[in-house]
């Protein structure tokens, strides 16, 4: 790392797009004169996530936070746009080029039942991506890294023996954890890691989390539906919404003065244990079909501020009072 | 007035070598109008108490002793032809995933209108009626053309709500809800839940709300029965349970769930898991992951027994010590 890049950001998005082509079949299409069809799972993405910090991604499911998750770690390439990752581009290379940034940058997933192959143990899970990477020459090197990986996420080192169903779905994402820690990434992105978990073991892993961040100097891009584990775990946030970003802004300044309209409605409509005498008006109306966005701003058919100008205008994010956000109301000062 | 009384309720897994306990000595009722949230983590058996009400267990599942009373009748051991009268009519359900309850070969309405054919000996055209108005109870748009849609037309949270309308239209005695909400997207989530409790409390229906999400318990629930490794660990009204919790393994789960503006750098937790069913320790089934436990709690199970001065009960051999944190 070269240290004028300390304290600046580790990975930047820059009007970033995934459309997905989900047209009819060829012949299909010429018979009923139908155009092709595209789901824009993500849209004009831009932000940066600063060295060290947790940046976070909440929105509904189908919001696009997964994909955008995906296509950063390089499983999906962007239709547009560029990631950059360390102060280079990352989109376009080739799968051998990456390998050198994949070293630096892995992914937990979410579901860690079917992100774990079952036929293999859990010692060569774990050491697979060394092995790949070629990170260590001498066998018994890896068997010590290995051992060091189970210690660290809170196994123990004979479990690396056992197969993956021998454990629960708490210890499955450690193991997971154990996976993507063990070549020494810088940046981890974490895709609902904890959604598949009983609360209780949801603690435990957010608690691991943060020990590991801080031992490790690890950056986060964090990925969940869940307002309170976004709180618990960000530094700063990004609300999405229908494939864009409709506010970016720190955590305190989210929570505390939220202002888009869909913020402050995923704010007050979440069922919340602390929350239960409160008066709640839930918002009207569904997530619309990303095959079939509305016109303009995505989210005016639900919001109570809209007016002719959201239904005709996509609002860009603009930045204001330090945190940035995609509203008309809110840039005219309506809300 | 109580509808359901459930009297130390048993389901076993008898299997080749052994029987599994999965529920164990389960009492509670609930009254007409009130929502009775379950709560507890995968495993609890909290899912298989509210499948024994409707006669769901899936074999070689089974109620092996105890008692469960609808309005003063036993319904334990109902035959299938028996339970089939009292299911829909005066035992609605409602389950997590709306497509897979839905049948989807048959239009909203031929489902509705089956259910209260069924049950209940209307004409064709009053069946039809209520099923709309029905419908218009539970919010959907433009409801007579509705009737005509199939399953898979409609979104999530509108799939959701023709199920409510459909364990609703008889107007049932009790509602089971297995995690009826957590399919759904979080902002539909809220909308499913006030208009569940909106109606039940219109009906004086008794709800069964089994969850794991204690969110949805703290808006919904009027009580909250917490279970643990197939038994009841804690029962109270939900502000108890919630802001002051007394069994451990309550107060654990409290401590688990990230709140709001905390902002603390850890949270509580419980080490460890819930133990397997072929593997429940001896004594209290909680004493491996709890810091309090003691030789007592290694050798006697704990009963639940009622907290003095309050409507609660709690299964802590230190009840009245409550207060060890």
């Amino acid at each position: 790392m070269t240290p004028g890049l300390k304290n600046s950001s580790i990975l930047e998005l820059n009007n970033l797009e995934v459309h997905f082509d989900v047209s009819d079949p060829i012949v299909t299409r010429i018979l009923s004169r139908s155009p092709r069809k595209y789901v824009k799972a993500v849209n004009d993405i831009d932000f940066s996530v600063a060295r060290g910090a947790t940046f976070s991604l909440v929105g509904e499911s189908g919001c696009g936070k997964s994909t955008l998750a995906r296509c950063v770690a390089g499983l999906i390439s962007p239709t547009k746009g560029d990631i950059s990752f360390n102060g280079s581009s990352i989109t376009g290379k080739k799968a051998r080029d990456r390998n050198s940034i994949l070293r630096r940058m892995q992914m937990i997933f979410q579901d860690p039942y079917s992100s774990l192959d079952p036929r293999w143990r859990v010692g060569d899970i774990i050491a697979e991506p060394v092995r790949s990477m070629k990170v260590y020459d001498s066998r018994q090197e890896i068997i010590d890294r290995v051992d060091e990986l189970l210690v660290q996420v809170g196994l123990n080192p004979r479990d690396k023996n056992k197969y993956p169903h021998e454990f629960s779905g708490g210890q499955r994402q450690r193991i997971s954890i154990a996976r993507s820690l063990s070549v020494a990434p810088e940046f981890l992105i974490c895709d609902e890691p904890t959604s598949a978990l009983d609360v209780s073991v949801q603690a435990q892993i957010l608690n691991l989390m943060s020990e590991l961040q801080e031992a490790l100097d690890l950056t986060l891009l964090f990925i969940s539906h869940d307002l309170a584990v976004i709180d618990h775990v960000s530094d700063r946030i990004g609300v999405m919404y229908l494939g864009r970003l409709c506010e970016i802004a720190s955590k305190r300044e989210l929570f505390e003065t939220p202002r888009h309209p869909y913020t402050r409605m995923l704010i007050e409509t979440i069922p919340d244990v602390r929350g239960r005498k409160r008066d709640r008006k839930p918002i009207e109306g569904e997530v619309p079909n990303p095959l079939d966005p509305p016109p303009g701003c995505v989210f005016h058919q639900r919001c109570p501020l809209a007016n002719e100008r959201c239904k005709r205008e996509v609002p860009v994010l603009i930045t204001k009072d330090g945190s940035q956000i995609a509203c008309h109301a809110a840039e005219e000062g309506r809300g | 007035m109580t509808v359901l009384s459930i009297e130390r309720l048993r389901i076993e897994f008898p299997l080749r070598r052994q029987v599994l306990v999965a529920v164990d000595d389960i009492s509670l009722e609930i009254n007409a109008g009130e929502i009775l949230g379950i709560v507890g983590e995968s495993g609890a058996g909290k899912s298989l108490t509210g499948a024994s009400l409707i006669g769901l267990l899936e074999p070689p599942g089974q109620v092996s002793s105890g008692q469960i009373r609808l309005n003063g009748r036993d319904i334990t051991n109902l035959t299938q032809r028996e339970l089939r009268k009292i299911r829909g009519k005066q035992i609605g359900a409602i389950f997590q995933d709306p497509l897979t309850s839905l049948n989807p070969l048959l239009t909203i309405g031929r489902q509705l209108t089956e259910t209260l054919n069924a049950h209940l000996k209307l004409q064709q055209s009053e069946a039809k009626e209520r099923a709309i108005d029905m419908l218009r109870e539970v919010g959907i748009p433009a409801p007579e053309q509705r009737m005509s849609s199939y399953p898979h037309e409609l979104s999530g949270g509108m799939r959701q709500r023709v199920v409510i309308a459909l364990a609703l239209c008889c107007n049932p005695e009790l509602i089971v809800a297995d995690e009826p909400t957590t399919a759904l997207d979080v902002s539909v989530q809220a909308q499913i839940i006030l208009l569940l409790k909106k109606l039940c409390l219109k009906q004086g229906t008794a709800v069964m709300l089994v969850t794991h999400d204690l969110g949805v318990i703290a808006e919904a629930a009027d009580r909250v029965a917490v279970m643990y490794s197939g038994r009841l660990v804690e029962i109270g009204p939900v502000g108890d349970i919630v802001e002051n919790p007394i069994h451990p393994y309550t107060k654990g789960l409290m401590g688990s769930i990230p709140v709001i503006g905390a902002h603390k750098h850890r949270l509580a937790g419980i080490e460890g898991a819930m133990p397997r069913l072929d593997d429940r320790p001896h004594g209290c089934a909680f004493h491996p992951r709890c810091s309090h436990a003691t030789e007592l709690c290694r050798s006697q199970q704990p009963k639940l027994t009622a907290i003095e001065s309050s409507e609660r009960k709690s299964a802590c051999h230190y009840n009245d010590e409550g207060k060890f944190r």
